[in-house]
């Protein structure tokens, strides 16, 4: 049934209900059979579905799989290692109890998570106050870290070719609407608290992710 | 561009976008970067146009894929360990991978502390829960009856009929599905819904353009009857609201502005 014609909960009900299998994908029969078999081969969707079943195995492989880059996220976002610690359990919490909400056709597994990362690490941000004074879009990052969309850096086995295309299509753009796409979605930034690190009108920042997300789009499409 | 109130104050509806304007905040709306007036306002349009919404989709897509290229970084040690404990009620540890087999590519074992259990650690441990949970529910309505403040009913339903008191669900936002906050329906006659949107109104009142009031409650049963209460979420973010005795079940709740946009809703 439909939750008041709000597609985003899918129906699929607002909280996972543990030790009842999930029907993800109609890929439910592979659940319980890689373990023999290699877990580690195992597609995402189908880790998803094992891991909100609770199988312990699923949900070390799940969380192994992922833990690094949902901590890379949650660390970019907030500069500190400790938040980024719980910013990162909440997000795998948090892909627990809504696995069943999850729609294949809608995005990958790891898009999925990282969007839940990226959404819990805002949260955390705005609730302690945190105003990053500290933020400099063109200046070097002291944790580090950088954006990875350099061909020539080394790509982790299940960073395959949707990232390499991602990296190249997001190279494309200009280097403003570049700058302003990643500060809103990887530095988790809001429109406002762009226009004022980048010290621009808050209208051109308005633009530059408009029109940088239209033209990732477009390459991505391109791309495909 | 901003969309405005018609009526301003805080009830006011707003005025309806066309095409063109929500072309220029589809990208915002689609990284989750509008809140309060704009953001209801694209989401009234896109109920009812299938071509804008189409095109968020894809921008929202887009936005998804850019997540892909955040930079990985090792988490502190016993970070799995800790996500496991948070998963299982009573941070049940994993025994060693055994059947898990080597990871392709990896000759280390990252945490070699820890591992997985060779069964479904936290779902027995649920099951055990949720038929306690059961037992002293239907404990509880007998011990209501006993105390002589409900009717027949509650007597019946403890001896012949046992059901949880309760049913508990997480409200989640309409865009990105963040946890905002619970509900709780009480099975009672007249059932009673409580909601807690605590933390989620103290996030609210920092906003720069809070969305309109006021609050309202929407309920659907799972015989498609509706009724809508009004909040006072303001003022008590924890309320109890009675709703219309007998009736069927409820099936689902959602808490909408004063424009009657749903900022959250849970399925019961």
């Amino acid at each position: 049934m439909a939750a008041f014609g709000v597609a985003a909960f899918g129906g699929r009900g607002a909280g996972t209900v543990p030790g009842v299998r999930s029907d993800l994908s109609g890929e439910s029969g592979d659940v319980a059979a890689p373990v023999e078999t290699g877990m580690w081969d195992v597609s995402d969707e189908a880790l998803l579905a094992g891991y909100a079943t609770g199988d312990a195995e699923m949900a070390v492989v799940f969380v192994r799989r992922f833990q690094a880059r949902v901590f890379g996220l949650a660390l970019m976002i907030t500069r500190d290692r400790t938040e980024a610690d719980e910013v990162a359990q909440d997000a795998f919490v948090r892909a627990w109890r809504y696995a069943r909400s999850f729609d294949a056709r809608r995005g990958t597994v790891s898009g999925w998570l990282l969007g839940i990362t990226r959404n819990a690490a805002v949260d955390r941000m705005r609730m302690a106050g945190n105003r990053r004074e500290r933020f400099d879009l063109r200046g070097p990052d002291e944790l580090g870290i950088d954006l990875a969309v350099d061909d020539e850096a080394p790509l982790a086995a299940e960073r395959h070719d949707a990232l390499a295309q991602v990296a190249r299509s997001l190279r494309s753009l200009p280097d403003p609407q570049r700058e302003a796409l990643v500060a809103v979605t990887l530095r988790g930034l809001s429109t406002r608290e762009y226009a004022e690190a980048a010290e621009i009108p808050l209208g051109t920042a308005k633009t530059r992710v408009r029109l940088g997300l239209r033209r990732l789009r477009d390459a991505l499409e391109v791309e495909a | 561009m901003s969309a405005s109130t018609s009526g301003g104050g805080g009830g006011g509806r707003f005025r309806p976008l066309g095409c063109d304007e929500v072309k220029d905040l589809g990208a915002e709306f689609a990284l989750g970067l509008l809140d309060g007036a704009d953001r209801a306002a694209v989401v009234a349009h896109l109920e009812g146009c299938r071509a804008c919404r189409s095109q968020v989709a894809l921008l929202a897509e887009a936005g998804e894929q850019m997540l892909l290229v955040a930079p990985s970084a090792e988490p502190p040690p016993g970070f799995e360990q800790r996500v496991l404990d948070r998963l299982g009620p009573q941070g049940v540890r994993p025994r060693p991978m055994s059947r898990l087999g080597p990871r392709p590519g990896r000759t280390r074992r990252r945490n070699p502390g820890l591992g997985a259990s060779s069964g479904r650690w936290f779902v027995p441990v649920l099951g055990v829960a949720a038929v306690m949970l059961v037992v002293l529910g239907g404990a509880a309505a007998v011990l209501r009856a006993g105390d002589g403040d409900g009717t027949g009913n509650g007597r019946e339903v403890a001896g012949e009929h046992p059901q949880p008191e309760r049913s508990t669900a997480r409200l989640l936002s309409s865009h990105g599905q963040r946890d905002v906050g619970g509900v709780v329906i009480f099975d009672s006659d007249p059932r009673v819904v409580e909601v807690d949107m605590a933390e989620w109104m103290e996030r609210v009142a920092g906003w720069d353009d809070p969305p309109p009031g006021p609050w309202t409650l929407a309920v659907e049963r799972a015989d498609g009857s509706r009724e809508q209460h009004i909040l006072a979420l303001a003022d008590d973010p924890r309320p109890r609201i009675p709703l219309q005795s007998g009736g069927a079940p409820v099936a689902s709740v959602a808490i909408q502005d004063g424009t009657g946009h749903v900022w959250c809703s849970a399925t019961l």
